[in-house]
């Protein structure tokens, strides 16, 4: 037979291109052998369809079967303590009748059979024995029960401790039956046996005794004994994950608080795709996706801006995408795909030159070239980093668990609460196995531990094992070894508690996914407030220094043509607008049209002018002298800010800094005052230097509160006070803005850091399933 | 669960759920087979099988149901288990007549051979096609989950492995024809 499975497959997965396709069927009508390997490859390939199918049913009805068998359990339990060698002769009965009186060690008990019973034999042997324990019609039951558990006891009652032959270590023997005028009766309830130990070895097991015709005992039929668990008030044990509370205390929190860690904790419900601080998590590229252009792309849809999926193989160079990211405009003239594009939409995109640097640019542009839909996020993908890790992960693994998330906290905090007292979950033995369970980026072993509390733990345990591969799997089976039991549960309690424990995790995850969309709404509404006042303030800013700049070129054009020997008023001068303008004007008279000129430009770039005018002679002088602000200890502050209010405009003006100088001009037809204000966690300090002179001055601030500095500027006329009053309250706000941000940054990085120590395997879910690549031929030899 | 649920959930791939609607016919299965000459673990495999087959049907939007779908199981089950003991020359103690329409298996000589060239296979093989066919993983998922070194060996594995298929249906034909 030839070997075409490559092309076969391809065909059948319709891979083919057109020619190709056409020339495959071409040779399949004229090639018998074709025709059969093709057919034959379609039947396997059902064949195989079918085996996995199977496969998954088989695995299907196996956890149903362990939900069923857990279910039945609970109401047939056998609890067993440790006991070593257990003289078990009660329900097989296989001791002879004549046994009953041959030893003086035996006890007599008449019990109620009709209520529960707890005797307590004179070596410490306890017998718990449930009402209507044994079979019999009557209320009163003679019990007979022997105890040998000292060396002193089995050797004085001439007890052998022989298995088909050979010698055992025992640890006691015990002897119970149950009489009904002198005849024997069966046991149709389990009764609970502890006897006392010294120390606990998990290899002993129960025996049944026969008694052989020489009257000799024969242990047989060994059985391995449980672990009985003590349970403990549930919230007093430790479910977090084993790293959560180390991290709280390594990060300076108060790990110690319950109600706090609590909180925190649950917190992280959902987490991580409803959490900020997640983005962390994400690739350079996607982070800066998310911080730039989220707001307008979407990706794998058309949002304000257009679907960025594949965007790099829509554009004729990657040059050119980065172009028409800096500069749309300039793009358009160079690129016609560009003109093209930028009629998708009638909002016009952001220029984004100098957001980006190359690098930067690159590492999105790459981001987004690699970014795939997320089909199947929380499916194979994370499981598949997960079996990575285990690389003798078998195939159970893959078709069983299909689900793989970390245990939510939502989860924890449904079972950790009172209502699980008394149940396997209560005790040490279960919060040790969290403890492993957290680390596996699946809740499915956590969920058969809860379907499972009428069982005895190593049960779970071996099925956790059977059900699992590589180290996880061997951990579960050193956890069975330890033969750990369960704890009685009533009948029911099993569902209620199943039933309890989804109601409560369904409530929590939503009653966080609530509170998170609280907190986040009002993030959202706080930093919309800042953006707003930053929108204003920015207006304002505009405002007071478009009329600074019409009042100071008025009142220099009015005083240089005064200089000149022309008297003119502000209002016969209607300001150039622009500069380009300005240049067109016909000039018909020469003049004072010239001079306005060289004032409006003195009065922009603040600098000294000299003009001498060609009819008269005369000079008009402007000046503009340099004054230089350092601020004492400025690194102490968080935020300097120094204005200057002149005397004869109706507002003020910030300087600039440069370096550690506040660097500004003053024209010397102006007085001014200087007003340095400065910020340092909540407090805020402040100097005022009246009428200042050009020069090099060193500012000293001090501590103020709000009313100290609405007393400084009262001195100043009301439009002008107002104006700077209006300035600091936002710079006041501002510096809070400033706080606000840096503390929600810190949080954010908190709960990363908490949030690495509760999910062990998150990083892998903002990562996707990484793309196929092209098929290429496989030549196969033998 | 209704029917149609457990139907939507098998249309949807949601194994465990229309798994566990109908998880309660395995008693009578068991307990018919048993009755006829088969074991537990017989009751189980064929139990499984009838899924597969129940699977399938749904799988045509023309599937109509004349009986409750449990009964509609049985009667596949019964069906198969026929079919088995027809296989082991045996015949069934009770011939209970199961006349449900379609409720029959697909019983092509070529599917068994198929079926029967596939269970030849080593068990790593069949992991292999399984998680390729079945799972739908990529060669480079094939390559973490299996151990392979790289996509390429675990491409070259799955061809090695649908080739071993192959001839295995060829010679169990040639045998079956002689």
């Amino acid at each position: 037979m030839n070997n075409n499975s490559e092309q076969i497959g391809r065909y059948l997965q319709n891979e083919m291109n057109v020619e190709e396709k056409a020339a495959f069927e071409k040779q399949l009508t004229n090639d018998k052998d074709l025709q059969q390997e093709l057919f034959v490859q379609i039947q396997i390939v059902k064949a195989v369809k079918a085996a996995g199918l199977k496969n998954t049913f088989r695995k299907t009805i196996h956890r149903r079967l362990i939900n069923q068998r857990l279910i039945q359990f609970g109401i047939a339990a056998i609890i067993l303590v440790a006991a070593a060698f257990v003289f078990y002769a009660i329900k097989t009965n296989k001791l002879s009748h004549g046994e009953r009186t041959s030893t003086e060690s035996a006890e007599t008990f008449v019990i109620n059979n009709a209520a529960d019973t707890i005797i307590e034999t004179e070596e410490g042997v306890v017998f718990a024995i449930p009402a209507h324990a044994f079979n019999s019609k009557r209320d009163k039951v003679q019990l007979e029960i022997k105890t040998a558990i000292s060396p002193y006891n089995i050797m004085k009652q001439g007890l052998s401790t022989t298995s088909n032959g050979s010698l055992l270590q025992t640890a006691g023997m015990f002897y119970i039956n149950g009489y009904e005028n002198e005849k024997p009766l069966s046991l149709v309830k389990n009764i609970d046996v502890s006897v006392p130990a010294n120390e606990i070895d998990p290899a002993m097991k129960l025996f049944d005794g026969v008694m052989d015709s020489s009257g000799r005992i024969n242990w047989i039929n060994p059985k391995p004994i449980e672990k009985r668990l003590r349970t403990y008030d549930i919230t007093t044990l430790d479910f977090y994950p084993p790293n959560y509370i180390p991290v709280v205390k390594a990060l300076g929190k108060n790990y110690s608080n319950k109600e706090y860690t609590d909180s925190l904790y649950y917190s992280f419900s959902g987490y991580p795709e409803k959490d900020p601080a997640a983005m962390a998590n994400q690739p350079q590229g996607g982070k800066i996706f998310f911080q730039k252009c989220a707001s307008c792309h979407v990706m794998g849809k058309d949002f304000t801006g257009p679907n960025l999926q594949g965007v790099l193989s829509r554009w004729p160079s990657k040059q050119a995408l980065k172009d028409w990211i800096l500069n749309w405009k300039d793009a358009v003239k160079k690129y016609p795909y560009a003109a093209d594009i930028a009629n998708w939409s009638t909002a016009a995109e952001q220029v984004f030159a100098g957001a980006f640097n190359d690098a930067e640019l690159e590492t999105l542009i790459k981001w987004i070239n690699e970014w795939q839909p997320q089909v199947e996020l929380r499916d194979t993908t994370n499981k598949g980093s997960h079996i990575k890790k285990d690389t003798t992960s078998s195939l159970s693994d893959v078709l069983i668990f299909e689900g793989h998330l970390e245990i939510d906290p939502s989860r924890i905090r449904a079972i950790w609460d009172t209502k699980f007292n008394n149940t396997i979950l209560a005790t040490k033995e279960f919060e040790e196995r969290l403890h492993f369970l957290h680390g596996l980026c699946t809740a499915e072993y956590f969920q058969a531990y809860l379907e499972g509390m009428n069982k005895p733990l190593y049960e779970i345990d071996q099925w956790c094992a059977d059900n699992s591969a590589g180290e996880t799997r061997k951990t579960f089976l050193e956890f069975a070894a330890r033969k750990d039991g369960g704890v009685m549960l009533k009948e029911g309690m099993q569902e209620k508690l199943s039933d309890y424990f989804q109601k409560k995790y369904k409530a929590y995850q939503e009653a966080t996914e609530k509170t998170f969309a609280k907190h986040q709404a009002e993030l959202d509404s706080l930093s919309k407030i800042a953006d707003d006042k930053g929108i204003e303030q920015a207006a304002r800013d505009i405002i007071r220094e478009d009329k600074n700049f019409n009042e100071e070129f008025c009142m220099n054009l009015t005083d240089a043509y005064k200089q000149i020997g022309i008297k003119r008023t502000c209002n016969d001068t209607i300001p150039p607008p622009s500069l380009p303008k300005y240049y067109t004007v016909t000039i018909d008279t020469v003049g004072w049209k010239n001079l306005d000129v060289y004032v409006f430009d003195a009065t922009a770039n603040r600098e000294s002018m000299s003009y001498t005018d060609p009819v008269t002679g005369k000079t008009a002088t402007l000046t503009y002298k340099e004054l230089n602000i350092t601020i004492e200890d400025q690194q102490q502050y968080e935020r300097v800010l120094v204005y200057l209010i002149p005397d004869s405009l109706n507002s003020f003006q910030r300087i600039e800094q440069e370096g550690n100088t506040f660097k500004e001009k003053l024209n010397s037809l102006l007085r001014y005052d200087a007003v340095a204000l400065a910020f340092k966690d909540d407090k805020t300090y402040f100097y005022r230097q009246n009428t200042i002179q050009p020069g090099d001055h060193v500012f000293k601030l001090s501590l103020t509160t709000g009313k100290g500095l609405k007393n400084n500027l009262n001195i100043y006329s009301k439009q002008r006070s107002a104006d700077i009053k209006t300035e600091f309250e936002y710079q006041v706000f501002k510096q809070a803005e400033l706080k606000r941000q840096s503390e929600l940054r810190k949080e954010e990085d908190f709960r990363e850091k908490v949030a690495l120590a509760i999910f062990s395997c998150h990083e892998g879910r903002w990562f996707v399933r990484p793309a196929v690549e092209g098929e290429d031929v496989v030549t196969e030899k033998e | 669960m209704t029917d149609k649920e457990i139907i939507e959930y098998l249309r949807n791939d949601k194994y465990q759920k229309a798994t566990n609607g109908l998880y309660n016919v395995l008693p009578a299965v068991k307990k018919y087979i048993s009755a006829n000459s088969g074991t537990a673990d017989d009751a189980k495999d064929i139990f499984q099988d009838a899924l597969v087959v129940l699977y399938k049907k749904v799988q045509s939007q023309s599937f109509a149901l004349t009986v409750p779908l449990k009964t509609y199981l049985l009667a596949i089950t019964k069906n198969i288990w026929l079919q088995e003991l027809r296989r082991r020359n045996k015949m069934p103690v009770s011939t209970e007549q199961v006349d449900i329409p379609d409720a029959l298996p697909s019983e092509e000589k070529d599917s068994n051979l198929a079926k029967a060239a596939f269970n030849l296979l080593g068990e790593r093989c069949r992991q292999l096609l399984i998680l390729f066919y079945f799972k739908k993983k990529t060669y480079r998922e094939l390559a973490s989950f299996l151990g392979f070194g790289d996509e390429r060996t675990a491409k070259n594995q799955k061809y090695r492995c649908l080739q071993k298929a192959k001839e295995n249906y060829l010679t169990l034909s040639t045998n079956r024809h002689e």
